[in-house]
């Protein structure tokens, strides 16, 4: 038991759908409709931000998947994919995670926000302040290599007197 | 789905106003872009700073865009997030999809929305907790996926021992097909 329970779910295997080397995905506990999957990194990593891209990237990759399932297996109308990202967007764990959320025609759950209007001057603020940070946008960490076993140089056969090398010689010998 | 009128590709882009915000044909504010995405500022934010990051290409829905695309929009969506945390004073952000109508999707154009987020600012996307549902439900949930995911994610779950209670046949029910959740959004 670790003081994690997301951590507790992937580490005791129990009820996964899905599991790889770097993510798993089980059914919610608490889910908010009949058909609510968390996908999260196994690593434990309380903020998404703390997340490495090679696995973002894998998380949303299977994150669409089993929406598909879901589209395919329940007859899903519709599904969210949200990512609460901090206390105040309604994270409870402290372990980063995608909600993929099944969803049908008025099923009651409210998801939604009142979309508000801005003045043109604050729309602008934003812009400016928007673009300068999405600025740096665009390198993204790829997965370490593991280190390639270098063994001893295998030693070539030596060039015969036409010059012609000794593996070539064989391969024209073949049938 | 029997619908009244097919539309070519281009006729879909055509009408399509996020594809013209794309090609530069309608004014945006544009924060960030790349080769295979752009990100706007949405004209009716939930919260200020509110951004909508958009595929390059015209996809309906989520399970239509390829798996290169869909993870790099996943990693432009934590970058753009990143960048709000900092460069703004918030808390949280919130990173949102809805595929279909019934999720309260609206537009016909795939997007991802990244809404910036302050404790208490009454944006109705804080509950991921709901009601735990009895046993023999979440068995049948898990039974009635196993296949789907077994075929679209290749992999198999290990057998229980435990007794499984039966699943039952619910085949009469009428699925929509993908295909018929993205053209509801086209005949708007």
């Amino acid at each position: 038991m670790t003081t994690c329970p997301t951590c507790d779910i992937i580490t005791s295997k129990q009820g996964l759908l899905y599991e790889d080397a770097k993510i798993a995905a089980f059914l919610s506990p608490a889910p908010l409709s009949v058909g609510h999957i968390l996908v999260a990194p196994k690593q434990h990593v309380p903020i998404l931000e703390q997340v490495p891209d090679y696995i973002i990237n894998e998380l949303w990759v299977k994150a669409n998947k089993l929406s598909i399932a879901l589209f395919e297996s329940i007859g899903a109308e519709g599904t969210n994919i949200v990512i609460a990202n901090g206390p105040a967007a309604g994270q409870v764990l402290p372990h980063a995670m995608l909600n993929v959320v099944a969803r049908k025609q008025n099923d009651g759950l409210q998801l939604q926000w009142q979309p508000k209007k801005l003045g043109d001057e604050e729309m602008a603020k934003m812009e400016e302040l928007l673009k300068g940070a999405c600025g740096a946008i665009g390198e993204f960490q790829s997965e370490p290599q593991k280190p390639i076993e270098i063994k001893a140089p295998v030693e070539l056969p030596e060039k015969t007197e036409s010059g012609e090398s000794y593996l070539l010689k064989q391969l024209r010998r073949l049938p | 789905m029997p619908q009244d009128e097919q539309l070519s590709p281009e006729q879909v882009k055509q009408q399509c106003i996020f594809c013209h915000i794309i090609a530069g044909d309608v004014a945006a504010k544009k924060v960030f872009e790349d080769d295979k995405v752009v990100a706007v500022l949405d004209i009716n934010p939930a919260t200020p700073g509110h951004v909508l990051l958009l595929t390059k290409e015209h996809y309906a829905i989520m399970p239509q865009v390829p798996d290169d695309v869909i993870g790099h929009i996943g990693q432009v969506s934590k970058a753009c997030s990143h960048a709000m945390l900092k460069a703004m004073k918030i808390d949280g952000t919130t990173i949102f999809v809805a595929n279909g109508m019934a999720a309260g999707q609206r537009a016909q154009h795939f997007m991802v929305h990244i809404i910036p987020r302050n404790e208490g600012d009454g944006v109705g996307v804080n509950a991921f907790e709901g009601s735990v549902l009895p046993a023999a439900t979440m068995t049948k949930l898990s039974q009635a996926l196993a296949p789907a995911v077994k075929k679209i994610l290749n992999f198999e779950a290990p057998v229980t021992t435990s007794p499984q209670p039966k699943v039952e046949k619910n085949e009469t029910r009428d699925k929509p097909s993908l295909d018929d959740i993205a053209a509801l959004l086209q005949k708007k």
